[in-house]
């Protein structure tokens, strides 16, 4: 039978969604119970299981698997977005009002909560403070946590991430967790040298943090903007959908057109000047992050006598030339194998499949 | 008034969840049973012919007779952002295959994966070096004087430029969903449309090289997912539940995702002038691009041209990519549109049937 109140409806479809997802994992974990990790909870144990039993055999089905971990989690926190918006849209719709003044009004509020908690977690200030005062400390003697904080500042952000090999920034700034981890080691840095020109290079790293922040933030308050006008867009087609008398009766049928109708929201923004500005700023912000960052660990390595990455650019550059050399006197020194067109034979070996991940 | 379409009744949604639970049930055994062997890409019998600085030359074994088989050779030059198996993800879907029977004697340029010892390869190294050499050792093993070539993608505008350059080693131009001129597309611009363009255009490209030395291709990869972010990264995983108890559309799912997240990084240097002088500064249509110092003056291809375009490539619009009839000096251009996207082009139904047998055609009528 038909439910007509919305918030009730609304209410049960979230309760079922989430109940239908403990289902779903919970079998596959069922399934794998006598696998390590049985015992954890299901898409945990689910991803245990497979990895165990496809060990050295399958590589792709463990990558599918992290695939549909990751995209999972972010999945849920999307529709619960998805969900709250719609909790304020349906009564409206119900009662044949303008659905827009409260749904814009949601938004803003939604995007001012996720800036707010972007700030948060981003915590300027505070950090801040936490560094000027690790600055006037001596060097720590473990370089454990400092090279930790590289690795953790470095995935900050969707592309940031991207740049580490993983996908899961963007699985992040899709459904707007904020990145807390970025700033978490910045005071641990070590004071190594009093001399000026290595302060001086600390202190351009700090400028680039601090400006990455700020960027980041920017970029990420854009894009709560422009999720919460996907929803506007959802919302519009579902009015479409009543206007012809039809219904949405199942979840998956509502994520394809929650997914669909956001994705071309999405693209629109994404055309924008004024969001390619933000998002080149933020991207330009880390990228000078990793350059200060690099001109400090130089300094690191030089002393502890281990290459550094200009000092390898410099060979790399050299075995360059060298190879280019090599090839132009192969040719001068043999034409025919070049240039003329005999026939002649060559020694061949059968190439295999890439069957296994190179 | 009008009802609030949301309608999931609690009955509705304990057989959805059902279904799927049993979908899932049988998935799993497909999952943990298929092993890296099933989930093989790039399988079309083959040799290593030539190889260079990691770069390989296959030459694929012939499913013809040697009787049917046409005189002159032909070089596919896939792009060197993604693998080159994408020409050749499984048997029943394989451009390889497909050219192969219709008698054509096919090579391939596989660019490999650079390491960070490659990154100062330059536009130089690989059209008048690597690629150069290639067709040099190909001529020479069938002793003719000319071969034809097959560009993929980026690939294309490489064989564009190269046959550009070399008119007198190049006797038949092959185009599929290449990039020529990278503005053309912003006339009636769709938001769906050329994103990867318009974000490459604001890109600042020496940062991001001399950041990362090569770019990883997990860069790359997010660069075309922003096209549509939802879909691809939950969608297309949701959808997948509705496989996972057939093996056979399993393994293909597997092996499309093998290939598209399995790609190599972009060598830095080459991707810097990539980016510079043919996104940013659409030289090769403007008529200014240069290469190893040779001025690439595209009124030289007077060769057979054929440009096929996929009629729902986002990534590469068509009118990217037929802005090549305005520019080349060639009389015989030719020009054909499949009703597929930028990969459907090779991997999907419709072309298996059409693409090959059209170039087999063109070339067959042209002399090769």
């Amino acid at each position: 039978m038909e439910n007509k109140n919305p918030n009730e409806q609304l209410g049960g479809v979230v309760n079922a969604w989430a109940d239908m997802q403990k289902r779903m994992w919970g079998d596959w974990s069922a399934l794998l119970q006598n696998l390590p990790g049985g015992g954890e909870n299901p898409v945990d144990a689910v991803k245990k299981g497979v990895e165990t039993a496809t060990r050295g055999t399958n590589e792709a089905a463990r990558m599918l698997m992290d695939r549909m971990n990751s995209s999972q989690a972010a999945m849920n926190r999307v529709m619960d977005f998805f969900f709250k918006s719609m909790k304020i849209v349906a009564p409206n719709m119900e009662a044949n009002k303008d659905w827009r003044p409260d749904l814009k009004g949601f938004a803003e509020q939604w995007a001012k909560e996720s800036t707010a908690m972007l700030e948060r977690s981003f915590g300027l200030g505070s950090h801040l403070g936490n560094l000027s005062g690790t600055l006037s400390k001596d060097l720590p003697e473990a370089m454990g946590p400092w090279l930790s904080f590289l690795m953790q500042a470095a995935s900050s952000g969707h592309v940031g991430e991207a740049m580490l090999g993983g996908t899961a920034g963007l699985n992040r700034l899709l459904s707007m967790e904020g990145d807390t981890s970025a700033l978490a080691g910045v005071g641990e840095i070590p004071l190594f040298g009093a001399s000026r020109e290595k302060n001086a290079k600390l202190l351009r790293l700090v400028d680039a943090v601090v400006d990455l922040r700020k960027n980041s933030l920017t970029f990420h308050t854009a894009f709560a903007q422009a999720l919460a006008q996907a929803v506007e867009a959802t919302v519009e087609e579902l009015g479409k959908v009543a206007a012809k008398g039809e219904k949405i009766t199942a979840v998956r049928q509502l994520m394809g057109l929650w997914y669909r109708t956001a994705d071309k929201s999405l693209l629109v923004t994404f055309n924008k000047q004024e969001f390619l500005d933000k998002q080149n700023a933020f991207t330009k912000a880390q990228q000078q992050f990793k350059l200060a960052q690099r001109a400090v660990v130089e300094d690191i390595f030089r002393g502890l006598d281990m290459p550094t990455r200009s000092e390898l650019d410099e060979a790399y550059q050299v075995i360059h030339e060298l190879k280019k050399e090599v090839r132009t006197l192969r040719r001068e020194l043999l034409p025919a194998a070049h240039a003329a067109p005999a026939k002649a034979s060559a020694p061949a070996r059968k190439a295999t499949a890439r069957a296994k991940s190179e | 008034m009008f009802s609030f379409p949301i309608q999931i009744l609690p009955a509705d949604l304990a057989a959805e969840t059902a279904a799927l639970n049993e979908k899932l049930t049988k998935g799993i055994n497909n999952l943990t049973n298929l092993t890296d062997d099933d989930i093989d890409i790039g399988s079309t019998p083959k040799d290593i012919v030539f190889e260079q600085d990691g770069i390989r030359v296959y030459h694929y074994h012939a499913l013809v007779d040697q009787a049917k088989i046409m005189k002159t050779p032909l070089l596919i030059v896939p792009p060197l952002i993604n693998g080159y198996e994408v020409a050749d993800l499984q048997p029943d879907r394989s451009l390889v295959r497909n050219l192969l029977n219709e008698g054509i004697d096919v090579y391939l340029n596989d660019w490999g994966y650079p390491r960070q010892v490659d990154k100062y390869r330059n536009m130089d190294d690989y059209l008048n070096g690597y690629l150069d050499d290639t067709v040099e050792f190909i001529r020479r093993q069938h002793g003719v004087d000319k071969i034809a070539l097959l560009g993929i993608c980026q690939g294309g505008a490489m064989s564009t430029t190269y046959s550009a350059l070399n008119p007198d080693k190049i006797s038949h131009l092959v185009l599929t969903v290449s990039p020529i001129d990278f503005d053309a597309y912003r006339a009636n611009h769709k938001p769906h449309e050329g994103l990867m363009f318009t974000m490459g255009a604001d890109a600042d490209v020496e940062k991001m090289v001399a950041v990362h030395g090569n770019v990883p291709a997990t860069v790359l990869n997010e660069s075309f997912m922003m096209a549509s972010p939802f879909i691809l990264n939950y969608g297309k995983y949701a959808d997948v539940i509705d496989i996972l108890d057939d093996r056979a559309a399993l393994q293909n799912f597997l092996r499309m995702e093998k290939w598209l997240f399995g790609g190599p990084d972009a060598v830095g240097q080459m991707f810097k002038e990539f980016i510079r002088d043919f996104l940013k500064g659409n030289k090769l249509v403007k008529g200014t691009l240069e290469v190893g110092g040779r001025k690439v003056d595209l009124q030289q291809l007077t060769i057979p041209i054929l440009n096929i375009y996929a009629e729902k490539d986002h990534i590469v619009p068509p009118p990217c990519t037929v802005a090549l009839g305005k520019h080349v000096g060639s009389k015989d251009y030719t020009e054909f549109a499949i009703a597929t996207g930028h990969i459907g082009i090779y991997t999907g139904g419709l072309s298996q049937k059409v693409l090959a047998p059209t170039v087999g055609k063109w070339m067959r009528e042209r002399g090769a």
